[in-house]
């Protein structure tokens, strides 16, 4: 077998119609740098900056198409996933997310920790799309402790103006904390803000671990929000852009295109460029 | 001062997921329960707080809005409104347990921070976990079993039960007695009153060495400070020093009756393997934190794997995330720091269903140290966002009070940052984590015994980990090294700042004013603040003129750091608290001065008897018994729970298969993304067959090692190896001799390997004392290997691929069943261990394998190892989902073998391989050529059945895939904890 890399999607930094991305690291955020990597392969002109960076001057915020919250142990984790990052993004750029997200059309991409801040800081779902509040949580998985694994996915009929609709994308997750549960106000079952759901093999929604690997509420994976620009998931596209990543990859010739994240970071990048 | 409690609990219809486990350790202290437990986390925070600033505090913070209730209380109240904080569970008992004062708790000053984001200032908070459990009435002996309970709940050396009550208040570590300059007076004193002094301040210094400090400072005539004498105990400590390993031994092998000297062995046997074979792709050796090999001319890869044994008996959980911290930083203070790409574990207990009648005094149960060890790299490892990749669980009573936890990590380090030197002028700076009373006398405490009181005496020699402040320094690091802000970086591990500072400073002299270090809280003595292993720091060489960018790329990942003084030129080693000049020395006598060892080593071959028990009459269930015994049965329960996938970098995991359901052997990571290079790691060792002849457990852990590596695509003519030792009391001549042999054996074979060792450890006195007897473990040697793979895409998988292909063998099979899973399973060792006859044949065999992988022509490999071929066979079947037909007439074997020889000796150098009918020609010309034994054995079949024909034709083994499966997945698969305990009489 040849090897499939193609390194032409680096160079996208010199393509003028680039879209800009942002990938946020809090303390503790441990996927950036892949995370940048697989933006930059599908033609996203991104860079990394530390929150520290950030709350010094949010208006940065507003110069990117695309911000993405990367995954790993912000703050630790410290008290519940993702919690002290969620209280800070909301006390201090509460209303730069608003308007990047509802008056700059921006995209943004929650993977992980980063789906766990999105959930606390109440940007996702925000069914109310003017306001930050917290509507649904991503708790410890019912097995009790972190897990990893490939998994399947379906990609629901949700206001996701990128995702490829109908599709079935195999992603890695990691973690400990991914189960979803739901307030009053959530109908898990009947929302059409459910963009991903958990599949077995032959496509039906998994309710059983390990197809299932958390415990999630109807098999949810990953949601979005009504303007169908925001989006955030557990399992990880950043882990899943490159052939060699695929466990199955020893055993079978796998190209670029059949990588979940691949699929997901190109048609995220082509919306943005295209917004 | 009153302090506030706040209780969290996961609001119904949610379940917190630990509430079965937690109910399941209750019923096994022997509580009985009459309904569900609830599991609060709770948080003390200062009664200086408004009733509205603490309510917000729960609300915004510490619950959360969705899936949590809470309630908040002040600590004093009675113990009837204590019960009356949960209604519904009012007539529960409540069983807390909280940290002892000035034990790490990561998540309290984590509170401290996340309540300033809400302008709630607190200069101090508090966690602790309870359990609200409801009893039924009238249990015998109640006080009893709570006690047993609160034990199994928490562990006494970091932690404390309290029974139906609140926390009394905030945690207070206590104010150390303050201590100026405390001299010690060695003059005119004899052995026995020196060897007091040491006994007295735990410096674990011997006779010699205490005569050699007295010597010193008489001819200084002058007297010794208490500072002075801590920093010489920690820089002479074994664990530093290494002091037998390098001293003068007296070898006598009692197989050849000849008699050795060695001046110095690791440099006459291992380090002399380095530089015979002299690789150019050696880059460092020996002489840094890790070694250091070339990878693309350009980027260079550092190895380095570590023991954490001592604490992890004592506290595993902290004791093993500690061990993982602490490699990693060995790592990030390797040249001018690398930056981690992968880690390895290898664990060694005892069997978790040991009964609990067998356990010794002063022990944990196997089962709690194995699981809590998982959860301390877990959470270790996995926050740090480093994958952990490949690694090894072995079994064995030996390890009974003395567990084993090897921790390693490969880093990344561009070849132009590989130099390191710290100049005269250059500033001492400190980053990461504060220094505290935490790990105080770890190294001194790591080279000696462990024994009953151990776990009382020790406590301030075990720590808990707080990786995010190691990942914050690690991101720091990496900017600032690559701005070129200092010149010299090392780790703070063992000594604290003793070592890290005294080893940067050793060649130039250091002042350093102890006042400067940020502390967890007030009250350290100055020598304290010296020797504390507190974790999470490191140390580096700052030129003046940079130290203001050092500081400010470091504030940019929110990491603290600190001036701590000057590297200054006059070769003296200078400490001051304030004006008080608490230590000056020499760094010449610091580092040189300790005296020689001169130890009696003396191999003697064991006298072993043959096996009984050699044939069995049933293959079929022989076959499901070897899968599930403890030695060969499925670690996914472990490997899930690490993250082996973060940072996108791991080309072959720890599965193999469509659904990864079979065992992978090495790891194998593409460091960067966008080239298929790549590089295998691989480890090997096998305890038990020490128990018959360490020179033998020697050979197989490196030919184990090279073949997870060739079996992966690595190179084994650039195959890099570590050396990882952990023995038992080497002042027993038997003890050292048997760890000569294995070094001798080890050392012959790496020659003809052509493996050069870049790094290694060793571990002394990993015995466990009770009474007059003590339990030593048996002599282990860990072996890892890495080597570079041309293309991440060549790697064949461990489990078979398809239907029709061809399965061969390689390597000769032999009369070997010492020391196998099959006399295990039957309580014998037997007399014949597996040793490797011609390594010339084995290398010849391994570079031929890797010429077929580069070719393509193969696409499933798999060693054998414990089970032999057998387990192998089933393995490689059951994972890729595919039949098999296994022939036994053609196995390539000595003289007169059986099939239960055949199918489970542990043999080394033997490799099954599928590959497919177009490249059988290459192979048996390739092989044929090079005079190597192999043969075909067996053709992939779609039905899901193992089929196996005896050498006379007959069928011994017609088993289903999927029983196979079931045998080899069920024993781990729900963790050790679960594993019910053997009966006493068994």
């Amino acid at each position: 077998m040849s090897s499939p890399f193609d390194t032409e999607g680096l160079s996208a930094a010199h393509d003028r119609s680039a879209p800009k991305a942002i990938v946020i690291k809090a303390p503790g955020t441990n996927c950036e740098i892949e995370s940048r990597d697989a933006l930059m392969r599908a033609g996203a002109d991104a860079i990394i900056m530390t929150t520290h960076e950030i709350y010094k001057l949010p208006e940065l915020l507003l110069r990117a198409r695309i911000l993405l919250f990367a995954g790993g142990f912000a703050h630790g984790d410290d008290i519940a996933s993702a919690r002290i990052m969620a209280n800070q993004f909301r006390l201090r750029l509460g209303d730069t997310l608003l308007r990047f997200v509802n008056e700059e059309g921006g995209f943004a991409l929650g993977i992980c920790n980063g789906f766990q801040a999105m959930v606390k800081l109440g940007l996702l779902p925000r069914k109310d799309t003017t306001l930050l509040q917290q509507e649904v949580s991503l708790v410890h998985n019912d097995s009790g402790h972190y897990e990893c694994r490939w998994v399947r996915m379906k990609v629901e009929d949700s206001p996701c103006v990128f995702l490829p609709k109908g599709a079935t994308l195999e992603m890695p997750i990691g973690h400990g904390e991914g189960k979803l549960v739901v307030g009053e106000s959530f109908d898990a079952d009947h929302t059409d803000l459910v963009a991903l759901r958990y599949i077995n093999e032959d496509g039906s929604a998994a309710t059983t671990y390990p197809a299932n690997p958390n415990g999630s509420l109807s098999s949810i994976a990953g949601i979005t929000d009504p303007t169908g620009r925001v989006l955030g998931l557990m399992p990880h596209p950043d882990r899943s852009y490159l052939p060699y990543q695929h466990p199955e990859h020893h055993r079978r010739e796998i190209a670029e295109h059949e990588m979940g994240g691949a699929t997901l970071f190109h048609h995220l990048v082509e919306a943005a460029r295209n917004s | 001062m009153q302090a506030w409690c706040i209780e969290v609990s996961v609001r119904s219809p949610w379940k917190d997921p630990a509430t079965d486990s937690i109910a399941a350790r209750l019923e096994q202290a022997g509580l009985e329960l009459s309904g569900s437990i609830l599991p609060l986390r709770g948080f003390l925070l200062p009664g200086t707080l408004s009733r509205e600033q603490a309510e917000r505090a729960a609300g915004e913070v510490l619950a959360d809005p969705i899936s949590d209730s809470w309630t908040l209380a002040s600590c004093g109240i009675s113990a009837q409104e204590v019960a009356g904080l949960w209604p519904e569970h009012e007539a529960s008992t409540r069983l807390l347990v909280r940290r002892k004062a000035g034990v790490q708790d990561a998540v309290a000053r984590s509170v401290q921070e996340a309540l300033g984001d809400l302008d709630i200032e607190v200069d101090a908070a508090g966690t602790y976990r309870a359990y609200l459990c409801p009893l039924r009435p009238d249990q015998p002996h109640l006080a009893e079993r709570l006690a047993n309970a609160g034990r199994l709940l928490g562990n006494e050396v970091i932690e404390e039960v309290i029974v139906d009550a609140l926390p009394p208040g905030l945690p207070d570590p206590g104010a150390g007695h303050e201590e100026g300059r405390v001299e010690i007076p060695l003059a005119g004193l004899g052995d026995s009153e020196l060897m007091a002094i040491s006994e007295q301040g735990c410096f674990s210094l011997n006779v010699e060495e205490m005569k050699a400090i007295q010597a010193h400072y008489a001819s200084l005539d002058r007297t010794p400070t208490l500072t002075e004498l801590e920093t010489l105990a920690q820089t002479w400590s074994e664990h530093c020093k290494h002091k037998t390993l390098t001293g003068h031994i007296d070898y006598k092998d009692g197989e050849t009756g000849e008699s050795r000297v060695y001046g110095n062995l690791l440099k006459e046997s291992i380090a002399k393997v380095t530089t015979d074979l002299d690789r150019p792709w050696c880059v460092s050796v020996f002489v840094d934190n890790a070694g250091i090999v070339d990878f693309d001319g350009q980027d260079c890869l550092c190895i380095k794997v570590e023991t954490h044994n001592h604490p992890s008996a004592i506290e595993p959980f902290g004791g093993a995330g500690t061990g993982i911290g602490g490699v990693i930083r060995d790592i990030m203070g390797t040249g001018l720091g690398a930056r981690p790409l992968c880690n390895i574990d290898v664990f060694c207990v005892a069997e978790p269903d040991l009964a609990h009648s067998e356990l010794p005094p002063g022990t944990l149960h196997p089962a709690r140290v194995l699981d809590g060890i998982v959860a301390g790299v877990r959470d270790y490892g996995n926050p740090m966002g480093i994958p952990t990749v490949t690694g090894a669980v072995h079994f064995d009573p030996g390890f009974l009070g003395n567990p084993l936890v090897y921790a390693g990590t490969i880093g990344i380090i561009p070849r132009s940052r590989v130099e390191k030197k710290a100049l005269p002028g250059d500033r001492i700076l400190i980053a990461g984590g504060r220094t505290g009373r935490d790990g105080i006398h770890g190294a001194t405490f790591s080279s000696v015994e462990l024994h009953e009181e151990s776990e009382m005496v020790s406590s301030g020699a075990v720590q808990i980990g707080d990786p995010i402040t190691e990942k914050k320094l690690c991101d720091a690091q990496i900017e600032a090294r690559d701005l070129g802000l200092y010149r010299c970086v090392t780790d703070c591990g063992a000594g604290g700042f003793s070592s890290a500072v005294g080893e940067m400073g050793e060649t130039v002299g250091a002042s350093v004013q102890l006042e400067n270090a940020p502390l967890k809280y007030a009250g350290l003595t100055p020598t304290e603040i010296w020797i504390s292993e507190a974790q999470e720091r490191m140390v580096y060489a700052v030129p003046p003129e940079k130290v203001a960018a050092f500081h400010e790329v470091f504030a940019k990942y929110e990491v603290e750091t600190a001036d701590l003084g000057e590297f200054t030129g006059d070769e003296r080693l200078r400490l001051y608290h304030g004006e008080t000049l608490l230590a000056d020395m020499e760094m010449d006598f610091l580092h040189n001065g300790v005296p020689r060892f001169l130890r009696e080593a003396r191999y003697e071959p064991r006298k072993l008897t043959a096996a009984q028990s050699t044939d069995c009459a049933d293959h079929n269930a022989e076959l499901l018994g070897a899968l599930g015994d403890l030695a060969v049965a499925s670690r996914e329960w472990i490997t899930r729970q690490f993250d082996h996938e973060v940072q996108g970098l791991t080309a072959s995991k720890p599965f193999a298969g469509p659904r990864q359901k079979g065992p992978g052997d090495g790891a194998v990571m593409a460091p960067k993304p966008g080239t298929p290079l790549g590089f295998a790691v691989g480890t090997g060792l096998n305890p038990r067959f020490s128990y018959l002849d360490p020179g033998a457990m020697a050979e197989a852990a490196l030919d184990e090692a090279m073949r997870n590596i060739v079996v992966k695509g690595g190179d084994p003519s650039q195959t890099a190896v570590l050396d990882n030792y952990c023995w038992g009391n080497p002042e027993r001549a038997e003890t050292l001799g048997d760890l000569v042999r294995a070094t001798e054996k080890l050392c012959a074979l790496a020659m003809v390997y052509g493996t050069p060792f870049i790094s290694g450890k060793d571990s002394l006195y990993n015995e466990y004392r009770v009474g007059d007897k003590s339990i030593a473990i048996p002599g282990c040697l860990l072996v890892t290997a890495m080597a570079p793979v041309t293309n991440v895409y060549q790697v064949p998988d461990s489990a078979f691929t398809e239907a029709g292909n061809l399965v061969y063998i390689l390597g000769l099979t032999r009369d070997e069943l010492g020391g196998s899973v099959f006399l295990k399973r039957r309580g014998e060792y037997g007399d014949q261990v597996p040793r490797v006859h011609d390594a010339e044949l084995h290398h010849r065999q391994y570079r031929c394998l890797h010429e077929l992988i580069e070719l393509g022509a193969v696409r499933a490999a798999h060693d054998l190892s414990e089970g032999g071929l057998a387990v192998a066979a089933a393995e490689m079947a059951f994972g890729g989902e595919l039949g098999l037909l296994l022939d036994l007439a053609n196995v390539p074997a000595t003289e007169g073998m059986t099939d239960t020889r055949l199918l489970y000796s542990e043999s080394l150098g033997r490799i099954l391989i599928e590959v497919d009918p177009d490249h059988t020609e290459t192979l048996e010309k390739l092989f044929t050529a090079n005079d190597l034994p192999f043969a075909k054995v067996g053709e992939i079949l779609d039905d899901p059945v193992l089929r196996c024909d005896g050498v006379e034709g007959t069928n011994l083994i017609h088993q289903s895939l999927e029983d196979c499966e079931r045998a080899w997945r069920e024993p781990l698969a729900q963790g050790p904890l679960a594993l019910a305990p053997r009966s006493e009489d068994s």
